[in-house]
């Protein structure tokens, strides 16, 4: 039987006094792609940061395989980030570097490569994401859809067992979207371990292999993306996909 | 009326002279300063933490001339600094004030440092420990050079600010141009043109640096 990479037991969240989510249960399989769905607000993006421990749940526990997450210390939290990266709505490319030194900072310190080996492999990430060109270039010459491609190649430098996508294309010009989510999709092709909070329904529909429904302080759905775009069990599911889908 | 240059610019080019050269001293000590009571007030231990706020506040409280004057008299009394002249100032005179003013401008410019870590994007840093870099790499690789970037104008500021309260060394007998201006002025049983001479030499000297660090920015900003 396989075992899940990340799995997350009664975790609740709260800022100050206002409850975020109570009482999560979830897990991921290798090689499943998760697509996190649901009104703005419901905690979605709480959720993943929580993933990585860049919020710390209230209570409950997280695990990746059998290493309890929420009871990391930092070089452990740094191991697991290693392992568990992030890709942000924002792309948060480190503005002092250059594209390449973007994705070399990490290879260097924390995979401990010397700097001619850290941008061969930063070379041939950005030619996987079509940037060779820009290895030079500033992230501000950049557009959002390269630069949210060099934070993909970025994260993909630390050979990440799961990647964490938030929202990875809503800061993005329409005509860019199609780029981000083919390389996602490619991903999941090859058989990373993703879990991804999207407003993007076709990428939820046609790349997922599940889909979490996330609303009123719960993940109130889990299913098939099948099952869910056809026949959801809540009425509160119903009134969402009746929004986002006759937009 | 400037007739008297002619037999005292060697004294003006003296005070000068010294005036850039406690400048320099402090305004490096001031900088370096700057930068460890930022890492103090970013470290984990509460205890640096807590001296890093706690001398700022002093610093900022209180008046930079007691504090000069406080510094010469326990460090003329505590150890036995070389009395040698550099420029008609003994350096038991020169190294406490220059020391002064590198110690009270640390203060602020830690606090434009502070500001200048608060104005960048959390992103930033939870991009670098969602990558598994540690805090003290991700500080030191990341936000400490965009925060210098982005604080030159105001660190030049603090420096221009600087160079003019170093006039304050006058009280503890460093000749520089503004005691070097009042001593011509006595002599001559008039002020007005002497003050007016180091007043022109500050103006020069803080122009000069405005410009220089304005080509500084102009040659960091082409790059991101
Ligand atoms: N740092 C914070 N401090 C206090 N409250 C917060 C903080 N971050 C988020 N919240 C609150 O927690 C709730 C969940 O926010 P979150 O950003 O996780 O929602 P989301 O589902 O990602 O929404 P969206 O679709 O708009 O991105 C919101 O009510 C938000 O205001
Ligand atoms: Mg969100």
């Amino acid at each position: 039987m396989t075992e899940p990479v990340l799995k997350v037991e009664n975790l609740s969240k709260k800022y100050g006094d206002t409850l975020v989510w109570d009482q999560v249960n979830a897990q991921v399989m290798p090689g499943q792609v998760i697509s996190i769905i649901g009104p703005s607000g419901a905690g979605k993006s709480t959720f993943l940061r929580c993933l990585n421990m860049l919020e710390t749940p209230t209570s409950g526990k997280i695990f990746y395989h059998d290493q309890e997450v929420t009871q990391m210390k930092d070089k452990e939290l740094q191991s697991l980030r290693e392992h568990v990266g992030m890709v942000f709505q924002n792309f948060n490319l480190f503005a002092n570097m250059s594209v390449s030194d973007n994705i070399c900072l990490a290879l260097k310190k924390v995979k401990g490569l010397d700097e001619a080996a850290a941008k061969d492999k930063a070379l041939a990430l950005l030619k996987q994401v079509g940037l060779a060109d820009k290895a030079d270039s500033y992230p501000s010459s950049l557009s959002g859809g390269q630069q949210q491609r060099v934070a993909i190649a970025r994260s993909l430098a630390m050979d990440p067992e799961v990647i964490l996508f938030d929202e990875p294309t809503s800061a993005l010009d329409p005509e860019m979207v199609g780029d981000i989510l083919k390389i996602m999709q490619e991903l999941a092709e090859q058989g990373m371990t993703m879990v991804v909070v999207t407003h993007e329904m076709s990428f939820a529909k046609n790349v997922s292999d599940e889909i979490w429904f996330m609303a009123d302080q719960q993940i109130l759905e889990k299913g098939s993306p099948a099952s869910f775009f056809q026949k959801p069990q809540t009425e509160r599911a119903q009134d969402f996909l009746d929004k986002v889908l006759n937009l | 009326m400037f007739s008297f240059l002619g037999k005292y610019w060697t004294l003006f080019l003296q005070g000068t002279v010294t005036t850039l050269l406690v400048s320099v001293i402090g305004v490096i000590t001031g900088f370096l300063l700057g930068l460890l009571l930022t890492m103090m007030r970013q470290s984990q231990n509460k205890i640096l933490r807590g001296i890093a706020t706690a001398y700022i506040a002093i610093m900022r409280g209180t008046p930079s001339m007691i504090q000069v004057m406080l510094l010469y008299y326990v460090l003329a009394t505590a150890l036995p600094l070389p009395q040698s002249q550099v420029m008609g100032t003994g350096l038991d005179r020169i190294i406490p004030g220059a020391l002064a003013l590198g110690l009270n401008s640390g203060a602020y410019v830690s606090e434009i440092f502070r500001s200048g870590i608060i104005s960048i994007p959390k992103g930033q840093t939870e991009a670098g420990l969602s990558l598994g870099l540690s805090r003290r790499d991700t500080f030191y690789s990341v936000v400490l050079p965009q925060m210098l970037h982005n604080t030159i104008p105001a660190l030049g500021n603090e420096f221009i600010t600087l160079i003019k309260e170093s006039s304050v060394l006058f009280y503890i007998g460093v000749n520089e141009v503004t005691a070097e201006a009042l001593g011509v002025g006595g002599t001559l049983y008039d002020y007005i043109p002497p003050l007016v001479v180091a007043a022109i030499i500050y103006f020069i000297i803080t122009q000069l640096l405005a410009w220089l660090l304005h080509l500084l920015e102009k040659h960091l900003s082409s790059k991101y």
